[in-house]
């Protein structure tokens, strides 16, 4: 148990900014807010106000990680509409049905431009080792991959135990994993998760796999605006629309959005597939934008595998 | 319910069996006591490769489902807290 004390437990459910814990603590809290809600405006100082209250460069690091992985365990649990676990981690603060907390969220992309300095460091943010047997055995499999070790994974050499994660997800948004999903409608469904994050580094990697489909695909731009209004028809439709939802309003998905899937002809196989690529694709944009990495010089796409998606 | 189909441990198959297995082990581990695999991840079971991803996140958050990854300034965990706080999202 984090906090002991039940009160103060069910206040930092409430309001962490409001309830009697170290400062240290509520930066952190405030820090993940916008990870999770606008990371597009992530600079360099949300990560020195983190360290002027005692974070150490590992422990950064470390949040950056644990705050990706989270991103599809809470896109899992939101789109797949499972039931509450009877013994939540959390503790006292589940005082409330999930609902409860939907008061308290905004929509997690406003209509703003980024204020922040997302994408501006090739090695990001942080102290970046680029060293070590876990980093050299990551990057020798990239550059298998890729041709060249990728900006984030040395943005993120301070921690490398997550390399596994991070290699296994580029892998997985390559290419459908279902049968029912087809490549453009999965490459759309990257791209628009790209786009409405805000991501200037994973920003290449999603217009070429889109310029790869075909020219007759909607375009980038009008994938970051209004995903579903820029589909060709019914079925694009459907898929993007659930990737808005999943991207800016996760708490929203209802059992109707994966019945609207069947209603145009896609099965569950299909819903899995968009709603992975978008926690997947979404959870490694926020990490991007919150560690500040800039793009690679070439897209992050295994050029014979995607040659053959076109 | 589960807006779609679930393949629970009884019905899986093949690697979707195993990452079940290795999944509840590293969760029984946590608990000292046995636990079955968490609902979160059983919305990807129908697409292995899915359910795979979410036993390999299991793996890197725990060392391997030994649950002994050092502890920093703040435990790893509130910050598992603070997404779903901010997600308004409990599972």
């Amino acid at each position: 148990m984090i906090y002991a004390d039940p009160e103060v437990a069910k206040a930092v459910g409430e309001d962490p900014q409001s309830a009697p814990i170290p400062e240290l603590h509520k930066a952190m809290f405030r820090w993940t807010e916008l990870f999770v809600k606008h990371s597009w405006d992530a600079s360099p100082d949300d990560l020195a106000e983190l360290k002027a209250l005692g974070a150490t460069d590992r422990d950064v690091a470390d949040w950056l990680q644990i705050a990706c992985t989270q991103v599809w365990f809470t896109s899992s649990a939101d789109a797949g509409g499972i039931p509450m676990e009877g013994n939540a981690v959390t503790g006292p603060v589940m005082q409330h049905p999930r609902e409860h907390y939907h008061q308290h969220v905004a929509a997690s992309a406003a209509e703003t431009t980024p204020t922040g300095a997302a994408g501006s460091e090739p090695a990001g943010w942080l102290d970046a080792p680029g060293t070590g047997a876990a980093f050299d055995a990551a990057t020798k499999i990239a550059r298998t991959r890729y041709g060249f070790v990728p900006n984030l994974f040395t943005a993120v050499s301070a921690c490398p135990d997550y390399y596994p994660r991070h290699q296994l997800a580029l892998d997985l948004l390559e290419t459908p994993q279902s049968s029912s999903l087809g490549a453009a409608e999965h490459a759309l469904v990257r791209a628009a998760t790209v786009a409405l994050d805000r991501c200037p580094y994973f920003e290449p990697t999603a217009r070429a796999l889109l310029s790869r489909q075909g020219d007759r695909l909607p375009d980038y731009e009008a994938l970051g605006s209004d995903p579903a209004a820029a589909a060709r028809n019914e079925r694009e439709a459907c898929v993007l629309a659930l990737t808005e939802k999943l991207v800016r309003t996760p708490y929203k998905i209802a059992e109707k959005d994966a019945q609207g899937f069947r209603d145009v002809g896609l099965d569950d196989a299909a819903y899995i597939d968009v709603f992975n690529t978008v926690a997947i694709q979404t959870s490694l944009d926020k990490l991007a934008n919150c560690v500040g990495v800039s793009a690679d010089d070439k897209p992050l796409l295994q050029s014979s595998r995607s040659a053959a998606a076109s | 319910m589960p807006f779609i189909e679930i393949v629970n441990e009884d019905a899986a198959t093949g690697t979707v069996k195993d990452d079940y297995a290795f999944i509840a082990g590293s969760y029984s581990h946590m608990a000292q006591t046995e636990v079955p695999t968490p609902q979160v991840y059983r919305p990807s079971s129908l697409v292995p490769a899915y359910f795979r991803f979410g036993a390999v996140q299991n793996r890197v958050l725990t060392n391997d489902g030994t649950h002994d990854r050092p502890m920093g300034t703040i435990p790893g965990i509130m910050v598992n807290f603070a997404v779903s706080l901010h997600s308004a999202c409990f599972y």
